[in-house]
């Protein structure tokens, strides 16, 4: 390694100003050919969604094509392994949310680090959870609500929709900061969802099978 | 995602009680957030990124970086995320360091609620 550096060194001495040329024309090419989004998940789930819609707006940007690669697995694992593995050229880069490049991390045995293996390039979008409950529920505001569920521990249930652990964590969060009690139950994602645990709303499920992106939710019930 | 979870709501299925964020939620800006609600600071959401394998160069994660930037600044992304019930971060937001930022943030704030409550892979 030092030798090398002195021979760049002593290159670079002798060639002047023009011996940084060919490492700054290698960059300024960037890029030269296709780049490939890998999205770890699905085409037509919200992921895939977003990237296709950066995908098309990026690739005039860059002057290149822009390839979507679906790699689903394990959460977004897969996909996400598959970029900690690639060359880092900027020829394959890794689209994720708080789950796959946070979350992920604690849940699962992962042979990256979300952390240590990846270089941020930017913050895309955010969309919260929310908190919702069958209208028949005898409390018209988060304060009743959680007055309600006070008065009831251990009664209620909260159904948390998507393969996604942040609304369940967000119930395991909320029950901690508001010292309320009450189970969780997750459901699979729509579109593949076809149950859901939350009594008496299981007859409107199909409107969230066509929902366009996936539904964060925490429904209390 | 507006779109299916309102019509719940507006079809009188569901009462929406708040949006566990800092700001009202453009896609539903009736929902109160959770501070208005009152529980203060019962933050949560999904939000989305783009990331390069470790290792690869500034200029190249610059070039990517501006090339983004440029996207989300356009009205048709812009509409476009918004009909997905995304909400884009402010332009200062849209960088490597935010991004790091609010990666540990997270994780430093849910790894051991998930560690405590034992969630793992199925």
């Amino acid at each position: 390694m030092a030798s090398y550096i002195a021979r760049r060194k002593f290159l670079a001495t002798l060639l002047g100003g023009a011996a940084g040329w060919p490492f700054t024309a290698r960059a300024q090419a960037y890029p030269s050919r296709p780049i490939t989004i890998v999205v770890p998940f699905p085409a037509g789930g919200p992921t895939d969604t977003l990237a296709r819609i950066l995908a098309e707006h990026v690739r005039i940007s860059l002057g290149q094509s822009v390839i979507i690669e679906n790699v689903s697995g394990a959460g977004g694992s897969i996909g996400v392994g598959r970029v900690a593995r690639a060359a880092p050229d900027g020829y394959t880069v890794s689209i994720g949310h708080s789950q796959t490049h946070g979350l992920n991390g604690a849940i699962y045995q992962l042979p990256y680090d979300v952390v240590k293996d990846f270089e941020p390039v930017s913050l895309l979008a955010d969309t919260p959870i929310w908190i919702v409950a069958r209208k028949t529920l005898p409390a018209k505001d988060l304060r009743e609500l959680i007055a309600w569920l006070k008065e009831n521990p251990g009664k209620a249930t909260a159904g948390t929709v998507g393969v996604l652990a942040i609304p369940e964590i967000t119930g395991i969060y909320f029950q901690k900061k508001t010292g309320t009690s009450f189970s969780l139950c997750r459901t699979a994602a729509p579109p593949r969802s076809t149950k859901i645990c939350w009594p008496g709303i299981s007859t409107s499920i199909s409107v969230w099978r066509r929902a366009p992106s996936c539904l964060c939710a925490m429904a209390i019930s | 995602m507006a779109a299916g979870s309102l019509v719940l709501v507006r079809d009188g299925y569901l009462i929406a009680y708040a949006v566990t964020a800092k700001t009202r939620w453009a896609a539903a800006p009736d929902i109160p957030t959770i501070d208005e609600a009152g529980v203060p600071g019962l933050y949560a959401s999904v939000w989305h990124g783009l990331w390069a394998p470790k290792g690869t160069p500034r200029e190249v994660i610059t070039r990517l970086n501006s090339a983004v930037q440029a996207a989300l600044a356009d009205a048709t992304v812009r509409q476009r995320f918004a009909d997905q019930g995304q909400d884009i971060p402010p332009r200062e937001q849209q960088t490597p360091q935010a991004l790091a930022a609010q990666q540990k943030a997270e994780i430093e704030k849910w790894w051991p609620i998930i560690k405590a409550a034992n969630i793992k892979a199925e």
